[in-house]
């Protein structure tokens, strides 16, 4: 795949860290102007805006001293921001969606729809009501869950082989190991 | 390329649960009843119904246990074959005794 191609799936399948980093810069940037802004008028001796940058200081400075509740909600608070910020950093942030390989085109198909037609081909070869199969779509393990027809024996290789068939039929960039369980109880009719 | 998929109705083999059960027991379909349950992924039938009984001392009746345990299978067997379903057990509860003049087949 070329350069601008993957760049293209990337985007696609990965979601966004834009928003975060805007509302983060937005956030520095407002509180820089204002100390700036604070800091000016301080040096004309005009009134501040909000706070001195004296009073600020102090008030930073006397913070430690301050009763136990505020210390321990900024804390929390700052600690929460700080966990959220890296995660949203350094966590990968897939999106249920994969590539499939296709010519002259690219190709990101959504999980759900992939798992809604390998449920379909395992409930044709389970011979089971659609809606008695479950898909759970990793990225790379397809979990399919079959409730029975009461008095039937389901074939779970063959399942798992028909299963396979129609993923690889879509053509993934990447292959998947299909498991299939059958729940031991079934459903009175079909 | 693919053949159509066969469907039966829970309503269907409760219906033909029943109409068996009656047959087994040499009652009417209206007195049995009949409720279908899974087990283990196979059928389990649990039947209400009175069962018919040759009039006492005509001899060759059979104790009343050996001729619902009869019933039981024979309904077993002749619901696995119609349906090709897997049948688990047949439970049945005699709610009753229909005296016949002959023994019914």
């Amino acid at each position: 795949m070329s350069i601008p191609a993957t760049r293209i799936v990337r985007r696609e399948t990965h979601s966004p860290r834009s928003t975060a980093a805007v509302i983060v810069a937005l956030c520095v940037a407002l509180v820089v102007a204002w100390v700036a802004t604070e800091s000016v008028l301080s040096l004309l001796g005009l009134r501040p805006l909000l706070l001195a940058p004296r009073g600020m200081l102090s008030a930073v400075a006397g913070f430690p001293g301050a009763s136990q509740a505020p210390l321990i909600a900024v804390a929390v608070v700052a600690g929460l921001v700080g966990v959220l910020l890296l995660a949203v950093a350094l966590l990968p942030g897939r999106r249920a969606r994969r590539p499939l390989e296709a010519e002259h085109a690219i190709v990101v198909a959504n999980d759900t729809m992939l798992a809604s037609a390998l449920a379909r081909a395992a409930a044709r070869t389970a011979a089971v009501s659609p809606d008695a199969v479950s898909v759970a779509l990793g990225r790379r393990s397809a979990t399919v869950r079959i409730i029975p027809v009461s008095g039937t024996r389901v074939d779970r290789d063959a399942v798992r082989e028909a299963v396979s068939a129609e993923f690889a039929q879509a053509a993934p960039a990447r292959p998947a190991r299909v498991s299939v369980l059958v729940s031991a109880a079934g459903k009175v009719g079909s | 390329m693919t053949a159509g998929r066969d469907r039966i109705a829970p309503k269907a083999l409760e219906r033909l649960a029943r109409a068996v059960a009656a047959e087994a027991l040499g009652v009417r379909l209206a007195e049995t009843s009949v409720r279908i349950s899974d087990a283990g992924g196979a059928l389990a039938v649990r039947v209400q119904s009175p069962v018919a009984l040759p009039p006492l001392g005509a001899g060759s009746a059979a104790g009343l246990t050996v001729r619902l345990a009869d019933a039981a299978a024979d309904a077993r067997r002749r619901l696995a074959e119609l349906t090709g379903l897997e049948v688990a057990r047949v439970d049945v509860r005699a709610t009753g005794a229909v005296i016949t003049e002959r023994r019914v087949r």
